[in-house]
């Protein structure tokens, strides 16, 4: 079975996760920051995309930078909600385990799936500081964007997982769902 | 015996409820680093996954279908199709396909149609005296519609890993969805035509006006998206663009959406885009390991050996991608599958575009099957239908999906007529 919370459910505050202590207000502000940079860089694809419809009905001549931008902010906003999906259990997964398992047995399931995900990010965090070094200097070829900055984004979007990831399972309370 | 290790570690993981993108990062990153690759190989690879042209459609059309799920057009389409239909027995079994088929020219996943849909049609559907069953299993088979009438995000997925054009996809994808609707059809009027009690509205012309001037703002949205495809006015990113802001315009017209609203559409937009992008970049890696493992020539090579009849061919094909649908979520499968059948298919001389509008048919049917069964799942939160009478429902319907797919597998003219004509 293929666990995802329905699109009108996703990214409301119902089903997000209670933290125990101090914890609590701060993963709040990096959720709001996340979700609303996640909403900035739709709104960046939305006006590129519109962008370029207008100029190649219009005298203005081709804005190339505009599809490459706009590939670029898919690429961050995929990468940069990772923490917010995992915080609030909305990554697709398989929850056909729960079936056969006690409540506790499903917690230690829980427990263990999130520490192969923070495992896992940080591998990608390691790779992703490889990558952005061995791109230093390197500029896309419309935008001029630093190829380092393409990376950038990714790899922080997997070090806000790591954290989530392997924090949750100690600071975290049961969710709602 | 790395790659079968990697794919045992995967399956677990998977069943460890590891989150499937990091189920599949996981091992290939151990592979990457056994088989020592240069350090950042495996980020770059999983960002090329996302980092392409065509699949800018797919954070759009979701923004159209969570605009449209927003607006309310879901019950201006269902009010429409009552009064149209209201008079003839099993009316509502009808309504349900044909909402089913409006709502699709604006969203292009089954799990969204699922929940947004499932939604208003299984208790209206209940409240009239239609079985819990027959409600829920008739509302899954018909999200099954979604994800292949266009816009579809399976055929921009397809399109982008099999480098063929979208807007061919798209036109090729408009008659079997059509299929899929008449056979559904034929369905409910077989299993109504005994059940008198189950002719319920009185027809009234002022009504279905009404209801038509209600629900003709949404209509309007496929001649947007195909119609800008097919005139060679937009792109089929372009057009998910625009229909996106129609889409809102339209919220903003019916007073269903406000501008503090926005930002949680777009949220919601962006967390339904990403957790289906991720799966794309940990299967695009997945799919470049197997690559460079030459697995595509493997499975060519045990194929030949086997047959070299298309029919047959295509018969295994239908056979394995309805088992893997059932058991893996469709974005992976769609990833991991094409690179390797899709060269395989051609070498029988099938159509990229045809064979695609195959793969999406199958994996859809993998939505509502079990073990893993997405929308049956999505029904049953929605519905409060315990999954077991989900499952019961939906399997009736089955037979005509996979009537649908088998024809479609084998008269591929119905698939490539609508490109050919518009010259795609």
């Amino acid at each position: 079975m293929v666990e995802q919370e329905t699109v009108a459910e996703a990214g409301t505050t119902e089903g997000a996760p209670a933290y125990r202590g101090r914890l609590g207000p701060v993963v709040r502000v990096i959720e709001y920051a996340e979700a609303a940079i996640g909403a900035l860089l739709l709104t960046a694809i939305l006006v590129m995309i519109l962008a370029q419809v207008i100029v190649r009905v219009t005298p203005l001549g081709g804005w190339v930078w505009t599809g490459e931008l706009a590939r670029f902010s898919m690429l961050w906003l995929t990468f940069i909600v990772a923490g917010y999906l995992l915080g609030r259990d909305q990554h697709v997964s398989i929850s056909i385990i729960d079936h056969f398992l006690s409540a506790r047995g499903q917690r230690m399931v829980k427990v263990f799936a999130q520490l192969v995900v923070g495992a896992v990010c940080l591998g990608f965090v390691y790779e992703g500081v490889g990558l952005i070094e061995a791109q230093a200097g390197i500029r896309s070829s419309a935008a001029r964007i630093p190829n380092s900055m393409l990376y950038l984004v990714p790899t922080i979007g997997f070090a806000l997982t790591a954290v989530r990831a392997l924090i949750g399972p100690f600071v975290r309370k049961e969710s709602s769902r | 015996m790395t790659l079968a290790i990697m794919g045992i570690a995967i399956v677990v993981l998977l069943f460890f409820r590891v989150p499937i993108a990091f189920a599949i990062l996981g091992p290939c990153y151990c592979y990457l680093w056994y088989t020592e690759q240069s350090l950042g190989s495996g980020l770059r690879v999983a960002a090329q996954g996302v980092n392409s042209w065509p699949l800018l459609a797919v954070p759009l059309f979701v923004l159209v279908g969570v605009s449209a799920t927003r607006a309310g057009i879901a019950d201006r389409l269902f009010d429409f199709a009552l009064a149209m239909v209201g008079r003839v027995r099993g009316s509502l079994g009808y309504v349900n396909i044909g909402v089913s088929v409006g709502f699709s020219w604006m969203s292009g996943s089954a799990l969204a149609d699922a929940a947004g849909l499932g939604s208003v049609e299984v208790p209206a559907m209940r409240k009239r005296g239609y079985p819990a069953r027959f409600a829920v299993g008739l509302s899954g088979a018909s999200s099954a519609i979604g994800p292949i009438m266009p816009p579809s995000i399976p055929a921009i997925v397809y399109a982008a890993v099999a480098v063929v054009s979208t807007g061919a996809l798209f036109a090729a994808s408009v008659v079997p969805a059509f299929l899929l609707a008449i056979a559904l059809a034929i369905t409910v009027y077989i299993w109504a035509r005994k059940r008198e009690e189950l002719r319920t509205e009185r027809f009234s012309m002022a009504v279905l006006g009404r209801t038509f001037v209600r629900a003709s703002g949404a209509m309007l949205t496929p001649v947007i998206i195909l119609g800008g495809i097919l005139g060679g006015l937009f792109t089929p990113t372009e057009a998910a663009a625009i229909a996106a802001v129609y889409m809102l315009l339209l919220g903003f017209i019916y007073r269903t959406v406000k501008p503090r609203d926005l930002f949680g559409i777009f949220r919601d937009t962006v967390m339904t885009t990403a957790s289906i992008m991720i799966i794309l970049a940990a299967s695009t890696l997945l799919g470049w390991i197997l690559a460079r493992e030459q697995v595509p020539q493997t499975v060519a090579d045990a194929i030949f050996s086997f047959t070299d009849n298309k029919v047959v061919f295509l018969l295994l094909v239908n056979v394995f991608l309805l088992l893997f649908g059932a058991i893996i979520e469709p974005t992976s499968a769609l990833v991991i599958s094409v690179p390797i059948l899709l060269p395989i298919a051609m070498e029988f001389g099938i159509d990229p575009i045809h064979f695609g509008v195959i793969v999406i048919l199958n994996l859809m049917i993998g939505l509502l099957t079990p073990p893993m069964g997405g929308v049956v799942f999505v029904l049953s939160s929605v519905t409060g239908i315990p999954i077991a009478d989900v499952f019961r429902g939906v399997s009736p319907f089955l037979i005509p999906l996979i009537a649908v797919l088998m024809v479609v597998t084998f008269v591929p003219e119905l698939a490539l007529w609508l490109p050919s004509l518009v010259n795609l």
